[in-house]
């Protein structure tokens, strides 16, 4: 199974989130900031990136956009969390350089799905 | 408080032995204990002024909890009737950060926006920093002259990916408020927004000053948030991402002076329905009523201020129903000049600005037709912000002077620090005690010390050259209002942050 | 007592609130740590019982249950995770919370909070009821939009769409009238979410007499498709004092785009308009999208004012094939003319959005 960094400013969801990708069996370090998420990931080369967009400070899409124009995490997979159905999130997360999103309100069966997919898609 | 009688009984008496010697020395006396109790009352007046503006911002304060809690700014984010915004970075010789400041205002968190920059002539690489890191290409465009300009556009760029969501103009150069009005004729969306290029913002920035337009679209036409100084502060990818007090206490007293003056004189003011200020550092404006009060003036200092007196003096005028407003949010960080001589010229500058804004809008001082702003908020900053320098540094000379020469007692002179410096540590007080129950905007223990600390030292010796560069900004004022009018040197572009009124003169 | 003495006691005043103040400050400080720390400790007790309701597949009884029996004082500390969790999840996870919330009572509570005397505890209640979608609560909720608190009258907007009462139309349109009850973007996201049900009173209000109601309404009437209801639209765009609401109105017949709706925008062009109706009419014939404006929007190129131009040339850009012909013509022929100006820039866009832009920055006259 996988490493799977997660950056979430919501203590809930943060835990939500722990708790379900480590019942599906990956390792999961969690931040609670962009910053930290950005030196993490640069540090503990994980498999994949899990941003919520909505964080204070550095926002995901900001973290994301860091994480292109590094080379060593250059070609990291990331997926953003997103709140709602918003297209210019998307959209403006794609552009950053993210290879999949989330949206909130979101299933966490549906979440550890895409996890699985994208991580299948990468390594393929 | 007994001197006065005490002096005016020494007028009075007859004057004896050396006659006219001594009615003149008692007449100076006189006048000195007079414009010593006028200080009194005014110190006591200001501070009390302070007083009631924090109270009317607790309000605010505390509301403000309650709203984040229940009303965040996703519904602003995700309702399609959030108005599109035109964000407008005029940029002179800033290559080192340009590139950044456009990257990270690109990823701002907002429905639907675009960034208009202006180049305003940079003589240096600019434009090549942003050509290279957006792939510019030229494109044709016809320029609306809207508002009118005095420089000319040279060419308009947009990326070659076909992104809506940046232009990059070139132009002669003008100046700031000249370039900016060039950027509000080519911005295309009905809301624009007025950022220093070298400001550094929140990602939530625009909601948050956009959400007010959001609540009460017919009548909200400004909005501003509140400025903090980012010395000291981790900046990562154009944000701030860890909050530090800076190391100067130079700086250092600022922090607590930006605190307090957004917290009484704009979230205070707002209450009143008073607001006269809106940062130039991160404003956010209607664009129809930007043209039709005629967008900057390039001629004056402190263009931010006075557009805003247009705002309140062309809707008053035209019997609009219409708001200012001002959110608690911190949205923008700037950086606090940190010698002294950086220090000296961006306060000259926002006195003379202040000076030339109350001169230029004299007819509304006191006058009923416009309201609060003609009848509360101008005749407060002449009195208190514009002439707050002058009696400040009249009365450190004249009060040891009548001291000196018996016009007042010692009680008195002690009653005079009280009010004056005793009054001011405990308003400085207040405004802490709010701030830290409303916002807790640093968390160390360590730098709430240092806030308190701070609040204190600003009192002795920073206030009083404050004061004096006041006074010099007054004189500059007025030594230009008899020179011909229009002709008129462009002083540095890139003045950090101008948040002027609301701070202590 | 003399002045010395009068002075002294300042002074000690003086001495005395600062102190204090610092010492509210102070004590405030570690109070608010401590309770933050106390929560969170509290919370934390539990909170994997709430992971395994709202993470687990299938095998939800056994936290459902526990959940459920909690005392008062530690259901306190989940309760903020759990009300604050059921806004950011879905599906299963979402469902296993609303069951939580039936057992405990929840709404109930709620319902008997709605009339409480604290603004936190009205709004909170509002707020849950809204999340768990409880259609009884409409009424009560509608009567909360004249709460004398913002924050209960704002989130009591926001619960009446999530809830989703058609009924509730009425007192949301007026809600918004007298200088904004509650704010305007929580109640047309609310009407939006009403759905069609709401669409008679919407159309009554476009002849309320205060304009931020008939502003709303056309929005939301555009926003929502509501096709059928363009013909009240058109009639009431006529009779609309308001330039504002005008050009709201304006919008949304281009977003409706039914053929009388196409006549009603070529008309609201012509120059008896207000300026600002005009450039709104121009731009929403491009979200229109039909070519039947072509020949129009080809006129409004030459038009004297520049946004009124300008939007009649971004229209056409949208336009397909016939537009491009008129752009061209209009390049070609009326050369030198701000016609061509405008022209030029669109068809820029045209050639940018095909990825390759080769023509020079200004058309060659």
């Amino acid at each position: 199974m996988a490493i799977v960094l997660v950056a979430e400013d919501d203590a809930d969801i943060r835990d939500l989130i722990i708790f379900k990708l480590e019942q599906t069996g990956h390792t999961v370090n969690a931040v609670g900031d962009g910053v930290s998420a950005l030196r993490a990931a640069r540090e503990q080369t994980p498999d994949i990136v899990l941003l919520d967009v909505m964080m204070p400070g550095m926002s995901g899409i900001d973290v994301c956009r860091e994480l292109r124009r590094i080379p060593e995490t250059a070609g990291l997979p990331i997926i953003l969390l997103t709140a709602r159905a918003q297209e210019s999130d998307v959209a403006t997360g794609l552009t950053a350089g993210a290879d999949d999103y989330i949206v909130k309100p979101f299933s966490p069966k549906v979440l550890a799905d895409r996890v699985h997919s994208v991580l299948t898609r990468t390594r393929a | 408080m007994s001197a006065v009688p005490d002096a005016l009984i020494a007028l009075s008496a007859p004057p004896g032995g050396s006659g006219v010697v001594e009615g003149v020395a008692a007449g100076v006396r006189w006048v000195l204990a007079l414009i010593s109790a006028i200080l009194l009352v005014y110190s006591v007046a200001i501070n009390t002024s302070y007083l009631i503006l924090i109270f009317l911002a607790t309000w605010d304060a505390v509301h403000f909890h309650r709203r984040m809690a229940f009303s965040g700014q996703e519904d602003v984010y995700a309702n399609p009737l959030t108005p599109a915004i035109s964000v407008i970075m005029a940029a002179y010789n800033e290559e080192a950060g340009i590139a950044e400041s456009v990257r990270a205002m690109l990823s701002m968190r907002y429905p639907t926006f675009e960034v208009v920059v202006v180049d305003d002539g940079s003589t240096d690489g600019t434009f090549e920093r942003l050509r290279a890191e957006h792939d510019l290409i030229e494109v044709p465009r016809v320029i609306p002259d809207d508002l009118p300009m005095r420089g000319t556009v040279l060419s308009t760029h947009v990326p070659a990916d076909g992104s809506p969501s940046l232009l990059v103009v070139r132009k002669t150069n003008s100046g700031r408020a000249d370039a900016n009005n060039v950027g509000i004729n080519l911005a295309q969306h009905p809301l624009v927004c007025i950022v220093d290029a070298d400001s550094l913002l929140d990602s939530s920035a625009l909601l948050s000053v956009a959400k007010p337009f959001a609540d009460d679209p017919l009548r909200v036409v400004a909005t501003g948030g509140v400025v903090r100084i980012a010395n000291g502060c981790e900046v990562i990818g154009g944000r701030v991402t860890k909050v530090n007090m800076p190391r100067s206490w130079l700086v250092r007293i600022q922090v607590v002076e930006y605190l307090r003056a957004f917290l009484l004189g704009r979230t205070g003011w707002s209450r009143l329905g008073g607001l006269l200020v809106i940062s130039g550092a991160f404003g956010l404006f209607r664009r129809d009523v930007l043209i039709e009060v005629g967008g900057f003036d390039p001629d004056t200092i402190g263009e931010d201020a006075e557009m805003v007196a247009r705002f309140h003096r062309h809707l008053r005028e035209q019997r609009r129903d219409y708001r200012i407003v001002f959110v608690s949010e911190p949205v923008s960080w700037t950086e606090a000049p940190s010698s002294l001589a950086v220090l000296a010229r961006q306060r000259r500058r926002w006195s003379r600005g202040l000076a030339e804004l109350a001169w230029r809008h004299r007819d509304m001082i006191g006058n009923p037709r416009y309201g609060r702003i003609g009848l509360l908020t101008l005749p407060y900053y002449v009195l208190f912000e514009l002439f707050a320098p002058v009696v400040n540094l009249g009365g450190l000379v004249l009060v040891p002077v009548a001291l000196l020469v018996d016009a007042i007692d010692i009680p008195f002179a002690l009653a005079l620090l009280l009010a004056s410096f005793g009054y001011a540590v405990l308003v400085g007080f207040v405004a802490l005690a709010v701030e830290e129950y409303a916002f807790r905007r640093y968390s160390r223990w360590r730098d709430l010390g240092v806030a308190v600390l701070a609040s204190v030292a600003e009192n002795f010796g920073y206030r009083q050259f404050n004061a004096w560069w006041g006074l010099q900004g007054i004189f500059a004022a007025l030594r230009r209002t008899k020179q011909v009018w229009g002709v008129m040197t462009r002083e540095g572009f890139s003045t950090p942050g101008k948040p002027t009124g609301g701070k202590r003169g | 007592m003399n002045t010395t003495q009068l002075l002294s006691l300042l002074l000690a005043a003086l001495a005395g609130a600062t102190t204090m103040l610092g010492l509210v400050i102070v004590a405030g400080r570690a109070l608010h740590r401590r309770r933050v720390r106390r929560d969170a400790r509290l919370a934390a007790d539990f909170r994997p019982l709430l992971l395994e309701l709202i993470g687990g597949d299938d095998d939800i009884d056994e936290p459902l249950r526990r959940l459920a029996a909690l005392d008062r004082r530690r259901w306190r500390a989940v309760e903020p995770s759990a009300i604050s969790l059921l806004t950011k999840v879905s599906g299963h996870a979402r469902t296993a919370l609303v069951k939580l919330f039936e057992q405990r009572g929840l709404a109930r509570t709620a319902l008997r909070d709605l009339t409480g005397s604290g603004a936190v505890r009205r709004a909170t209640a509002a707020h849950v009821l809204g999340l768990m979608g409880h259609a009884e609560a409409a009424p009560a909720l509608a009567g909360l939009l004249s709460d004398r608190s913002p924050e209960v009258r704002a989130v009591a907007a926001r619960a009446l769409g999530q809830v989703g009462a058609p009924e509730a139309a009425g007192p949301l349109l007026a809600s918004l009238a007298g200088g904004g009850r509650a704010p305007f973007y929580l109640v047309t996201q609310s009407l939006i979410r009403l759905g069609p049900g709401a669409r008679p009173a919407l159309v009554e209000a476009l002849s309320h007499e205060d304009a931020v109601v008939r502003a709303a309404a056309a929005e939301v009437l555009g926003l929502t498709g509501a096709v059928e209801t363009a013909p009240a639209l058109i009639g009431m765009l006529v009779g609309e004092t308001s330039t504002e609401v005008q050009t709201r109105m304006v919008r949304s017949l281009g977003r409706l785009g039914t053929p009388m709706c196409l006549q009603a925008l070529i008309h609201a062009t012509g120059p008896g308009h207000p300026h600002a109706v005009r450039v709104e009419a121009a731009a929403a014939l491009g979200v229109l999208g039909s070519p039947r404006a072509v020949p129009a929007l080809g006129e409004l190129l030459g038009d004297s004012r520049y946004h009124v131009a300008h939007n009649a040339a971004r229209s056409l850009a949208r336009l397909g094939d016939p537009a491009m012909i008129v752009l061209a013509e209009t390049v070609a022929e009326r050369s030198g003319t701000s016609a061509a100006e405008h022209a030029w820039e669109a068809l820029a866009i045209l050639d940018l959005q095909a990825g390759h832009l080769q023509r020079p920055p200004t058309p060659a006259s």
